[in-house]
C-alpha cells in the first residue's frame, strides 16, 4: 500500500459530516428503548398493485376451481367428464401451490419487490390475454384433438381426400 | 423481551457509528446514510434471536448494513440524479471558509467522488479495508466471500480508484 493511497483515504476518513446528527442518534436509540421503530413510510407502486393484482389471481383460480362461468367465455370449453375432472384437480393443486407461494411472499413481507409485483401482473395479464383471444376468436371448441364428432367427421373427411388423391 | 431491549441499545451504542460510517460512504447522502442506519437496526431488532454465533454480530449487522444500503441505493437511484447537482454546489461555492478547510474540502469530496463511480462490491471493499480498517476476514464475512477474493477483488477496485483519481502507477 502506497504512502499516496493513504493520504488519500486520510482525507476522506476526516470529512466534516462523517458523525451522525446527534438529534437523529438519540431519536433512534428512544425508539428502540420502546422496542418499535416507527419507520418511515414510503408510498411503493408496487405495493399498492400487488394486493389488488393478487386478490384478482385469485380470484380466477377459485372461479375455475369452483366451475363457475366468466362473463367472458373461457378460452376451453370442455367436453367430457375425465377431462373436467382433470383440470379441477390440477387447478386445484396450482392453487394450492400459489397460495402457499403467497401467504409465503407476504409472511416474509417481500411484497415491495418488484419481481413479485411483475410475476403477478404478468399472470393476471396473461389471463386477461387470453379470454380476450378466445372470445375474439370465437373458439368454441377445444383446441386439442378429442373424441368428439366434430373431429371425427373432420378427419374422415381429410381421409377420404386423401384416398381420392392416391387414386 | 427486556433482555432484547437492552442488548439491542447495546449493539446500537456500540455499533450505529459503524454501519452510518459505512452508509455515509458508500451514498455520500446524509439522509440516505441515516435511512440504512434505521433500517439496518430495524432488521438486527427483528433478526436477532435467530443469531446463533454472538461472536459475529459486529460483521452480521455489517452485512445487514451493505445489503441494506445497496437496496436503499438503488430505490433512490432517480431522485439522485435530479438532486446531485444542486447538492454538488455549496461545498465548491464555499467562498467564506479559509482557503486550507475549502482545499481540504475538495480533497475529500474528490475522493468520494471517485469513490462513488465504482461498482456497489468494489466500493464495499475499499470502504471496508481502507476506511473502516476492518480486517480480510472481516469483510469477507461482511460480503459473504472468501478470504482470497476479498484481496483480489481488493487489489483490482484500488487499481480502478487510483485510475479514477488519475494516480495509474
Amino acid at each position: 500500500m502506497g504512502d499516496f493511497d493513504n493520504e488519500l483515504f486520510d482525507v476522506l476518513k476526516e470529512r466534516p459530516d462523517k458523525e451522525p446528527d446527534k438529534v437523529f442518534s438519540n431519536q433512534m436509540r428512544q425508539q428502540l428503548q420502546k422496542g418499535q421503530i416507527v419507520k418511515r413510510k414510503r408510498v411503493s407502486v408496487a405495493t399498492i398493485l400487488t394486493i389488488p393484482v393478487t386478490m384478482a389471481v385469485l380470484a380466477f383460480l377459485i372461479m375455475i376451481c369452483t366451475g363457475q362461468t366468466l362473463d367472458i367465455k373461457s378460452a376451453a370449453q370442455l367436453s367430457i367428464t375425465q377431462e373436467k375432472s382433470l383440470v379441477f384437480t390440477g387447478s386445484l393443486c396450482i392453487l394450492i401451490a400459489l397460495l402457499t407461494f403467497i401467504i409465503f411472499v407476504f409472511s416474509k413481507g417481500y411484497t415491495k419487490g418488484w419481481f413479485i409485483f411483475l410475476m403477478f401482473s404478468l399472470s393476471f395479464l396473461a389471463w386477461v390475454m387470453n379470454t380476450v383471444h378466445a372470445e375474439n376468436q370465437h373458439l368454441e371448441e377445444p383446441t386439442v384433438p378429442t373424441n368428439s364428432k366434430s373431429f371425427d367427421h373432420d378427419q374422415d373427411q381429410s381421409l377420404s381426400l386423401s384416398d381420392k388423391e392416391g387414386r | 423481551m427486556l433482555e432484547e431491549k437492552s442488548q439491542i441499545e447495546q449493539l446500537y451504542d456500540a455499533y450505529h457509528r459503524d454501519v452510518y460510517h459505512f452508509a455515509l460512504y458508500y451514498t455520500n447522502s446524509k439522509q440516505e446514510a441515516e435511512d440504512i442506519t434505521q433500517e439496518t437496526f430495524l432488521k438486527v431488532l427483528k433478526q436477532l434471536r435467530q443469531l446463533k454465533d454472538r461472536n459475529k454480530i459486529k460483521t452480521w449487522i455489517l452485512s445487514i448494513a451493505r445489503n441494506t444500503a445497496v437496496d436503499i441505493h438503488r430505490k433512490q437511484k432517480i431522485k439522485r440524479l435530479l438532486t446531485e447537482k444542486l447538492n454538488r454546489q455549496p461545498l465548491i461555492s464555499n467562498i467564506q471558509e479559509p482557503p486550507e478547510i475549502i482545499e481540504k474540502n475538495e480533497q475529500w469530496y474528490t475522493v468520494q467522488e471517485a469513490l462513488m463511480t465504482l461498482k456497489s462490491h468494489d466500493r464495499t471493499i475499499i470502504i471496508c479495508r481502507m476506511l473502516k480498517d476492518y480486517t480480510i476476514q472481516e469483510t469477507a464475512a461482511i460480503l459473504g466471500i472468501s478470504e482470497v477474493k476479498v484481496r483480489v477483488d481488493f487489489h483490482r477496485a484500488m487499481a480502478r480508484l487510483r485510475k479514477t483519481v488519475g494516480r495509474d502507477d
